[in-house]
Formats: structure tokens, C-alpha cells, sequence
């Protein structure tokens, strides 16, 4: 039952449940450091933080991580059922109940590994305390223990004196529980006290409930389930203790077959419940985009149901970093417009996290700096924003600063080899001269100084083409600007001051001009040079002819129709298009 | 029994023999200069210093250090990687003995050839102390976000540091502005930002929680300086913005839109101003008494037009005081930095009032994002203004003086042009600022991957006297509000 247990978890978090992995290693970043490890002391529950931080890097590899959490949560079960081992032994079946409200938890990705690995150090230390059947050893092990837990787990030790108390009270007959246990309990209450008051100085809830949330009224349900646990199981088989004769033993075997086929059903079925594969989705989008796997990420998009503001994002950069942005644009779902683009700054932690990168692709090296380093202090330390930082940094120039990331990227374990690529042009100014990555970089940048605009891209993109016309990207991204606006006559202005003379357009490009051209006939001459193929205007009078004989309407549109120009600019303007279904003219 | 004794002595030879290290006798000799980090080369230090601890950057497969002066033992240290370690209690020894002499670190490193010996670094003890402590805070070098943040105490004898307090108790509120009456840790303040805002001050053994923002003041009280009789604090209120830059060094711009003065009674919990430094025309900003408490100087500067930051430039000015009847006199210019095309930040006067300190860059007053702010002299008794030779071409911004006024802490951004660190010069008798240095750590590579800024450092002649704990239970109470006069 326990392999089966564990080879079902494996194949889970290997698999459909990697994404949790991928999140939660993005999120976490474990040093072999000194300094790194002193930070986790200043409060209690940091060693268990530190060990979260330290097995959290294997799932960089997810067969690794999900190996990983197979074997902890084997763990806990392990612990329990050492725990559980009086009769009636169909009790073992309980011992996959705390496991399993973990795994509940666990999938959602912010929820760590903290508390697991808390939790376990309180079951380890639960079982020696049953071990020991010398009442004075037993004694000064809780004594201990509840000490150290403290400091290790911070408030998920509440679970470990309260299981000495009821496990002292009901299994073991010693004449000084009487005065043990009272004392245990005071020494037990006392010690976050004296802890938060004299060696971390913080505050009562926080000193009682760390790991838990900061109060009771903040402690996640979690904690209630395991601990209602830990209160009714012992109760419960002692209860039972007395009726081990519950089951015959010819009866007790297919029960405790039933029990199993049932637990690891329930196990697929929480599984199967707590999979969340739009989350999935969005994670693993974001993760993609990192590593400039842009066909994934379009990839993912295209599967994607719905429409997402972060799904949006990446469809459109991923859209952008293809060369695919002036032709497939409306291929995608484009029902948030332009704030599909770009996120605005509202100190958003999560906007943080994500937003820079367009800043990167686009040239706004400094802005891309001020998100990672947003996202680095709200977020806290961990690969992507040290990347980020490290990359512009050395973008910009600055090379020992950059060498301050990279150094920091190099004391983990699975980035020194991206940290290899990058030192050198932090140590050689010459290599740093000729690199091609950076000279590429740097050629996106402003020519000139502005001040950011952080509410509206527009105007900065404007801002950043005057200054660098050669900007590509930013040229690119500002005509999708327009034609997802509605701003027509600005995406033709704009594409005849920046596009090259006689160099042909895409269909994209095409049926936005054959809008345009309608509404200014007299621009024709002005747009001469911009080619607009038959089969686009063939196109065009095809829809007007369907507009005209099938008049679908926004909530109303005949699939035929949709079938037939759903990818066109036409269609986003009149039937997608949040900002109206009418061209917003310059003025 | 004379052969048991023979064998005592040759066992006791042996342990004394085996305690002492061996110097390096048979070495070549090499021109090239020894490079270490930090660089700890040409420098005064204080007498009490911790051990300057560094990194030999040389390649060698073993390396010896001897640190040595006129009087006193050689200090040996061997060292593996290059790291050199230097024991305190020998340290303190030697510097002790050695006040106003010179100290020579002689570095050995050894190669496929042998012994190498580099030219030896030499160094001067001052005879003057530095005071004990230095106060900063630890935060990330952000834009708008902050997380964890933290006010600490350095012992500058050793290498401990505390907690003043950190806002991890205080639902990571924001702590900033610490400031001391004339380098004593009895009388100090800092602001609280957030669910539990307001101004902590603790003066004669009092713990207080004060809101002092009242009617009329453009923002809250933002930067403080205590009038040395230890009663009164003069603040800047500023309405301040920030600015991202889309290219080029500087990140980011912080500018004040409105700025006044006014002087916060600390007994009496009032706050009062004066139309001459808290004028509608000019943004007055940077306060800093006089030693005596009879001026005080601080910056001033026409507001911005239409957001064009770079035409903002702060002349360094100064105003009489009467404690004793709360009155002003009329606004002097001390500097005329806007006439040179410049702008001051934070006037500091040395403690004997005869030199003034501040930070000059272009424009603005935020000076620690612009690289090209550089620290100045004025000479209180001549009015001759002078760059001080501890400048980089990166930031050097906030500054402050030692209670003795020989020594100067300054942040500078120098090292990695990202966070600023705290660096420490000497001012000898005749008013010359020597070499910079950092300050020490136990591991010298410390600050490589630091990724922390020092904000705000101030020299205090010991430590902070108030438990962190009652820090944080004045901070958890409700503020008294201040009145207006």
C-alpha cells in the first residue's frame, strides 16, 4: 500500500502536478551560504523554512522534486502509522489521512513545503516520544523536544505537546504524569513567550502561530484538519483498544484490501479534484516565456479556454519574440485589448513578478530593472528576478553589480552553468565591448532620457521610436497597440513613419490600411508604396458582403461567419474588441 | 627524576615551539603591488577598530600575512585561499600600543617558484577614536516596495550586530529616519510608516510615540535633526514624488514637490514654524543645527516646473535661532550652488562648528541615485568650499561626523554602484580628509553578494540603552498627536 501510495504521488508530481514544482522552485531559491543560512534564525520555524528552501531546488528537475514529495509524504504516513501500531491494526488506514489533507493543500502552488516538512519533524519526534518506555527518558525527551520544536517549527509545535499530553494521558501509566504534565504544558505555552519577547523580538501572535499565520483568525484550515486529527486518533484508538476482537482476523484482511483500494482512490481523486489546469496552464506559460520557449508558450495559449490577463500577456510577447505579432495576432483570443499587453503599475506583487519581462524584450532596459527588483523585494530572492537583474545590470553596463546577481545565482545549485555564460562580460570589459547579446540589447534601448510613463505603454513606446526608430520590437508592439485600441489612423500613421518604403506588409497590416483607406480616401496617394494584395481586398468585400446578408451582432454571431473571419482585424474590431466597435480616430 | 624533568622541558619546548608560526624566511621579491579587497592600503583607522579583515586577489597556492608595527608582537596569519583573518585580541593589542604609528600588512604568496613577498602595505593609527557604534538601516535598494527592513547597531570595535529594531514585529511596516542628538544613543528617533505609524523618540530615559504632523504642514515630518540641547528636533515636510528614467545610469528620480521646515518641542509635543523656513516660494528641505543650537542651516530650492526635475537646485542656507524665545532671523546663503549649475544635499557641521560636510550633484536633492554627487567642505570660518578627496565616480552621499569630529562615516555606492556601504575617513588636524575605507566585516567577501543597502548611517558614541522589544511595544501604541503652536 505505501509504494503504491508513493508511485501514484511520483507519476502525479512528475507529470500533471509538475507545475506546482515549477512554481514553487521559481518562488525559492536555496544557497550554500553562510549568510543565507543565518537569515533563516531570526525567527522561529526557520530551520524548517531552510529545509522547505533546501528540497524546493531539486524540483528545478521534476522527476527529482516529485520524488522528493513522494518521499515526505511517505514520511508522514510512516510516522503515523508508527505511531498508529496498537490494534485494531484496520486503524493503519488513518495514517494516510494527514497525508492526504497535505496534498489537498499543497496543490495550491503558494502553499510550500514548509509546513510539511514542519509537520513531519513534529510526527518524528511524536513517535520517539511513544518509543520511550522509560518514564524519565520520556520525560526529558518532551521536555527537549518541545523546546526545540519551537524554535524549528515555530506554532505547527502545538501539535507535537499536544500530542504528548493525550499520548502521556492515555497510553502510558506513570504516578507523576500528575505533576509532568501541568509543568509540560506551562514550560509548553511559556516558550514562544520568552522566545518572541528575548531572542526574536516579535510580536505575541506572531511568536505563537508563525508557520500558521500571523493570528488564529489567519490560520489556514490545515491546521484545524491536523490537529483535530492528532486530537481525535489517539482518543479514538484507545477508545477502540479495548475492542481488538473488533474484527475477526479472517474479516479484518478484506477490510484493511477495502480500506487500501479505498484510500488510494480517494488519494487519484484528490489528485484528480485539486488539479487545476488552467493554473497549470498560466504556470507553466510564465515558465516557458522565462526560457524564450515562445512556440510552448503559443502553444499553450492556443489551448487555453477563456480569457486571462497573465495568458494574455504571454500570448502576445510570446506572439512578439516569434515574429508572429504581424501576422497571427487575432489568432488569439484578444478579448482584453490592449491591457492583454501590458500590465500597469499598481505595487501589485504578482504584476511585479511578470511584467518587466516585456520591458526587457521591448528595450526599456532600466524599467525592466525596477520591476525585478519590485518583484525581488515583494517576492523575495529567487532565480528569475536575479536573472533579470543581473541581465540588465550587465545590459546596462553596470558589470559589478551585475557580478553581485550572478555571484549570488552561482552559491545555488542549478544555476552556475547559466551563471557561466554571463560572468566573464562581468570580469572583461573587452568581452563585454563585443559581446553580440549585449550590443543587440543595447541597440533597443532609448536614444534619449524620459521619464517612464508606468500607467500606459503607449506613450513611452511613442517615446522610445523617436529616440530609436530602429527598434523593431517596439514598432511591432506599438502598431498591436493601436489596431487593439481601435486606433486606426495612429496605426497608420505610425506604420508609414517607421515601416520601410516598399517593403511589403502583412495581411494583418493590410486589413487595418483597407480600413483606414476607407475612412480617408484621400490618403490613398500618401499610402501608395503600401501594397494591399487582392486576396486581402477579395477578403474584405467578402465580409462586407456577410456583414450585410448574415448581420451578426456582438453576443449573436453565426459560426459560419466566425469560422470564416474570426482572425481577422475586421472581425476584432467590430465583435472582440472591449474599447467599442467603432475606429477611435486620432482626436 | 632529571629524565622525567628533561622530558617535561622538551615537551613544553616543543608545545611553545609549535605555537609559534614561522615567518616567511626564504623569498623573492616582487614589484608588483599586492591587490586586496577591500582596500585596506594607505589608509588612517581608528585605534579602536575591529580587524580589518581582507582578501588577498593574487594568485597563490598558500599565502602568509604579517601585520606588524612599531611596538608590540607581529601578528602571523597563514591563509589558504587568501582569505586573511586577522584574531581581534591580537588586533586590539597591537593597535592599542601602536597610537599614531604606522601598520604594515606584509604578504607572502607562494608560488610553483617559492615565496613571494609584495611590496608591504602600510597604514597609519590615529590616535583618536571612532565612536563605538555605528547606526544604519538594512533595506533593499527599491524604488516603491519595501519588505523586511531593519534599523541596527554596529560595534565598530567588533564585528557585533544588533537589532535597534526591525519591522518584522511591526508588520513589516517602515522604519526610517533614525536620528541621535549629537552622537549619544540616549536621545534618539525614528519614523514608523504604515498600520502603526508615528514618530518613536526616546530622550532622558522616556519612551514616546508622537504623531507629528499637524495643520498646515505640506506632508509628515520626514527628515529630522536634533537641536543639540536634546529638546527640540527640526524636520523637514515634504510632498515628495518618484520618477522612473527609461535609459541611461540613474534608475530612477525622486523629487520634492512642496517642502517646509517647522521644530518639533519634544517636552512640550508642539511643533512650530516660521514663514522665513516654510516659505511658499522656495522648498526648504535638509535641516542641520549649528553645534551651538544657534543657526540652523539647512537647503533650499524654487519647486519643479512641469516636472522638469534637472532645473531643481538647492542653495545651502542658514537662519539664526533663539531657543530661548522660539525666533528667527532672516535667511543667509551659505553656498550658492545654483549658480555654479549645482544643487546640495544634507549639510553636516563637524562638532567644533568649524566645517561644514554636504553632498553636491546636479540637480535635485535624492542624491543617492545620482552618481555624480560627491562630498564637499566648507570651511565655516572662510567660506572656501572645496571637493574632498574621498570621492568616487559613483555615489557618495549621506555623511556624518564622529563626536570628536575626527572622523567622517559616508554612504557610497563605489563598490558595486548599486548599494551603498558605509565607509569611514579620517580629518587630521589641519582639516585634511585622508583615503577612505569600508567598513570591516568578518568574512571580507561579505559584501559581494550582499544584496542590501546601509542606509543613513550615523556614528553614536555606544549603544542604544532601549530594549528592541520596548522599541516595538512604543511602536504597537496608539501616537499622541501633536499640537500646532
Amino acid at each position: 500500500m505505501n509504494a503504491l501510495f508513493f508511485i501514484v504521488l511520483w507519476a502525479y508530481y512528475a507529470s500533471y502536478g509538475k507545475y506546482i514544482l515549477i512554481y514553487q522552485e521559481n518562488h525559492s531559491l536555496f544557497l550554500f551560504d553562510k549568510q543565507y543560512f543565518y537569515k533563516f534564525l531570526y525567527f522561529p520555524g526557520g530551520l524548517a523554512e531552510y529545509l522547505s528552501a533546501f528540497f524546493t531546488q531539486f524540483f528545478y528537475s521534476p522527476i527529482l522534486g516529485a520524488f522528493l514529495i513522494a518521499l515526505i509524504f511517505l514520511l508522514i504516513t510512516f510516522f503515523i502509522q508508527s505511531v498508529l501500531n496498537r490494534p485494531p491494526h484496520l486503524l493503519f488506514l488513518l495514517s494516510y489521512i494527514p497525508a492526504l489533507i497535505f496534498l489537498v493543500f499543497f496543490n495550491q502552488p503558494e502553499f510550500g513545503l514548509t509546513l510539511a516538512i514542519a509537520f513531519t519533524i513534529n510526527l518524528g519526534a511524536i513517535v520517539i516520544f511513544n518509543k520511550l518506555a522509560k518514564t524519565r527518558w520520556r520525560y526529558c525527551f518532551a521536555v527537549l523536544a518541545v523546546v526545540i520544536l519551537y524554535f524549528t517549527c515555530a506554532g505547527v509545535y502545538h501539535l507535537f505537546w499536544i500530542s504528548v499530553v493525550l499520548y502521556e494521558i492515555l497510553y502510558f501509566q506513570s504516578k507523576s504524569k500528575k505533576i509532568f504534565l501541568p509543568l509540560f504544558i506551562v514550560l509548553a505555552l511559556y516558550v514562544p513567550t520568552f522566545a518572541g519577547q528575548n531572542i526574536f523580538h516579535i510580536h505575541f501572535n506572531v511568536s505563537y502561530f508563525r508557520l500558521l499565520g500571523d493570528s488564529l483568525n489567519e490560520m489556514p484550515p490545515i491546521f484545524f484538519a491536523l490537529v483535530g486529527f492528532f486530537i481525535l486518533v489517539p482518543i479514538g484508538t484507545w477508545l477502540l483498544q479495548s475492542k481488538s476482537n473488533l474484527l475477526s482476523e479472517k474479516m479484518e484482511k478484506p477490510f484493511v484490501i477495502l480500506g487500501a483500494i479505498f484510500m488510494l482512490t480517494l488519494t487519484v481523486a484528490i489528485l484528480y479534484r485539486s488539479y487545476d489546469k488552467k493554473v497549470n496552464q498560466m504556470i507553466c506559460t510564465a515558465h516557458e516565456a522565462r526560457a524564450n520557449n515562445w512556440e510552448q508558450v503559443l502553444k499553450i495559449s492556443a489551448d487555453y479556454d477563456g480569457s486571462n490577463y497573465l495568458m494574455a500577456y504571454y500570448t502576445n510577447l510570446a506572439l512578439l519574440k516569434s515574429g508572429k505579432m504581424e501576422n497571427n495576432l487575432f489568432e488569439f483570443n484578444q478579448e482584453l485589448g490592449t491591457n492583454g499587453l501590458f500590465f500597469t503599475w499598481d505595487r501589485s506583487r504578482k504584476k511585479s513578478e511578470h511584467g518587466g519581462l516585456l520591458y526587457y524584450e521591448l528595450g526599456f532596459i532600466n524599467e525592466a530593472h525596477h520591476w525585478a527588483f519590485e518583484s525581488l523585494i515583494s517576492n523575495g530572492e529567487n532565480a528569475p528576478q536575479l536573472k533579470m537583474l543581473a541581465l540588465t545590470n550587465l545590459i546596462n553596463g553596470k558589470r559589478e553589480s551585475a557580478a553581485k546577481y550572478l555571484l549570488k545565482l552561482d552559491q545555488s545549485l542549478f544555476y552556475s552553468n547559466w551563471v557561466e555564460q554571463y560572468m566573464p562580460l562581468c570580469e572583461d570589459s573587452t568581452l563585454w565591448a563585443k559581446s553580440e547579446f549585449i550590443r543587440e540589447k543595447r541597440a533597443q534601448m532609448p536614444d534619449a532620457d524620459f521619464f517612464m510613463n508606468l500607467n500606459n505603454l503607449a506613450p513611452d513606446l511613442v517615446q522610445l521610436l523617436k529616440s530609436n526608430p530602429q527598434n523593431e520590437a517596439a514598432f511591432r508592439f506599438m502598431l498591436s497597440f493601436y489596431l487593439l485600441s481601435n486606433q486606426v489612423d495612429l496605426f497608420a500613421e505610425t506604420l508609414k513613419e517607421f515601416h520601410p518604403a516598399n517593403q511589403a506588409i502583412s495581411s494583418m497590416y493590410q486589413q487595418a490600411l483597407l480600413i483606414f483607406l476607407s475612412a480617408h480616401p484621400d490618403k490613398a496617394e500618401e499610402y501608395k508604396d503600401f501594397n494591399i494584395d487582392l486576396a486581402t481586398k477579395q477578403k474584405f468585400s467578402a465580409y462586407a458582403n456577410a456583414m450585410r446578408s448574415q448581420q451578426p451582432r456582438r453576443g449573436n454571431i453565426p459560426e459560419k461567419f466566425r469560422n470564416e473571419f474570426q482572425s481577422t482585424y475586421w472581425y476584432y474590431l467590430h465583435f472582440v474588441s472591449p474599447h467599442g466597435n467603432k475606429v477611435i480616430t486620432k482626436n | 627524576m632529571e629524565t622525567k624533568r628533561g622530558y617535561i622541558l622538551i615537551v613544553i619546548l616543543i608545545v611553545l615551539l609549535a605555537g609559534c608560526k614561522s615567518s616567511v624566511t626564504d623569498f623573492t621579491e616582487t614589484d608588483k603591488l599586492v591587490s586586496i579587497d577591500p582596500d585596506y592600503s594607505d589608509i588612517v583607522l581608528p585605534p579602536n577598530i575591529a580587524p580589518l579583515n581582507f582578501k588577498i586577489e593574487e594568485e597563490a597556492t598558500e599565502y602568509r600575512v604579517d601585520i606588524y608595527s612599531e611596538n608590540g608582537k607581529v601578528i602571523q596569519i597563514k591563509s589558504k585561499n587568501g582569505i586573511v583573518d586577522i584574531p581581534i585580541s591580537k588586533w586590539k593589542k597591537l593597535l592599542a600600543e601602536n597610537r599614531g604609528e604606522k601598520l604594515f600588512f606584509s604578504i607572502y604568496g607562494k608560488s610553483e617558484n617559492g615565496w613571494v613577498k609584495f611590496p608591504e602595505i602600510e597604514n597609519t593609527i590615529a590616535n583618536e577614536n571612532i565612536d563605538s557604534h555605528l547606526a544604519f538601516r538594512i533595506l533593499y535598494p527599491g524604488y516603491e516596495l519595501w519588505n523586511d527592513m531593519g534599523i541596527y547597531q554596529r560595534n565598530l570595535e567588533t564585528f557585533e550586530q544588533k537589532p535597534i529594531i526591525e519591522n518584522k514585529a511591526l508588520g513589516n511596516d517602515c522604519v526610517n529616519c533614525h536620528s541621535f542628538a549629537a552622537n549619544s544613543p540616549e536621545t534618539m528617533m525614528f519614523h514608523v510608516r504604515g498600520k502603526n505609524g508615528g514618530t518613536i523618540v526616546y530622550s532622558e530615559g522616556e519612551l514616546k510615540k508622537r504623531n507629528i504632523k499637524v495643520e498646515g504642514m505640506p506632508g509628515g515630518a520626514v527628515y529630522p535633526y536634533w537641536h543639540p540641547g536634546g529638546k527640540m528636533i527640526a524636520f523637514s515636510s515634504n510632498r515628495i514624488k518618484q520618477f522612473f528614467h527609461s535609459t541611461g545610469d540613474k534608475y530612477i528620480e525622486v523629487s520634492d514637490f512642496i517642502s517646509d521646515l517647522i521644530v518639533y518641542d519634544v517636552e512640550e509635543n508642539i511643533v512650530r514654524s516660521d514663514s522665513s523656513i516654510a516659505t511658499k516660494e522656495y522648498m526648504e528641505t535638509f535641516p542641520t543645527w549649528s553645534p551651538d543650537g544657534k543657526y540652523l542651516y539647512y537647503t533650499r530650492a524654487l519647486p519643479p516646473v512641469d516636472e522638469d526635475l534637472k532645473n531643481v537646485r538647492y542653495n545651502l542656507m542658514r537662519i539664526a535661532f533663539n531657543a530661548t524665545n522660539n525666533t528667527w532671523g532672516q535667511p543667509e546663503t551659505i553656498y550658492d550652488a545654483v549658480a555654479i549649475g549645482k544643487s546640495v544635499a544634507f549639510p553636516r557641521i563637524s562638532p567644533d562648528g568649524k566645517t561644514l560636510v554636504f553632498t553636491m550633484a546636479d540637480y535635485g536633492n535624492f542624491t543617492i541615485w545620482h552618481n555624480e554627487a560627491d562630498l564637499y567642505q566648507v570651511n565655516l570660518e572662510t567660506n572656501k568650499t572645496e571637493i574632498l578627496p574621498v570621492n568616487s565616480d559613483w555615489v557618495e552621499s549621506y555623511h556624518s561626523w564622529s563626536s570628536n569630529g575626527r572622523w567622517m562615516v559616508f554612504s557610497s555606492k563605489r563598490r558595486d554602484t548599486q548599494c551603498a556601504r558605509p565607509y569611514f575617513f579620517y580629518f587630521d588636524k589641519n582639516g585634511k580628509a585622508h583615503k577612505p575605507f569600508i567598513m570591516p566585516q568578518k568574512d571580507p567577501e561579505f559584501y559581494d553578494s550582499f544584496l542590501r543597502t546601509y542606509n543613513i548611517p550615523e556614528l553614536i558614541t555606544g549603544e542604544v540603552p532601549v530594549k528592541e522589544w520596548d522599541l516595538i511595544d512604543a511602536a504597537h501604541q496608539d501616537p499622541v498627536q501633536a499640537q500646532a503652536d
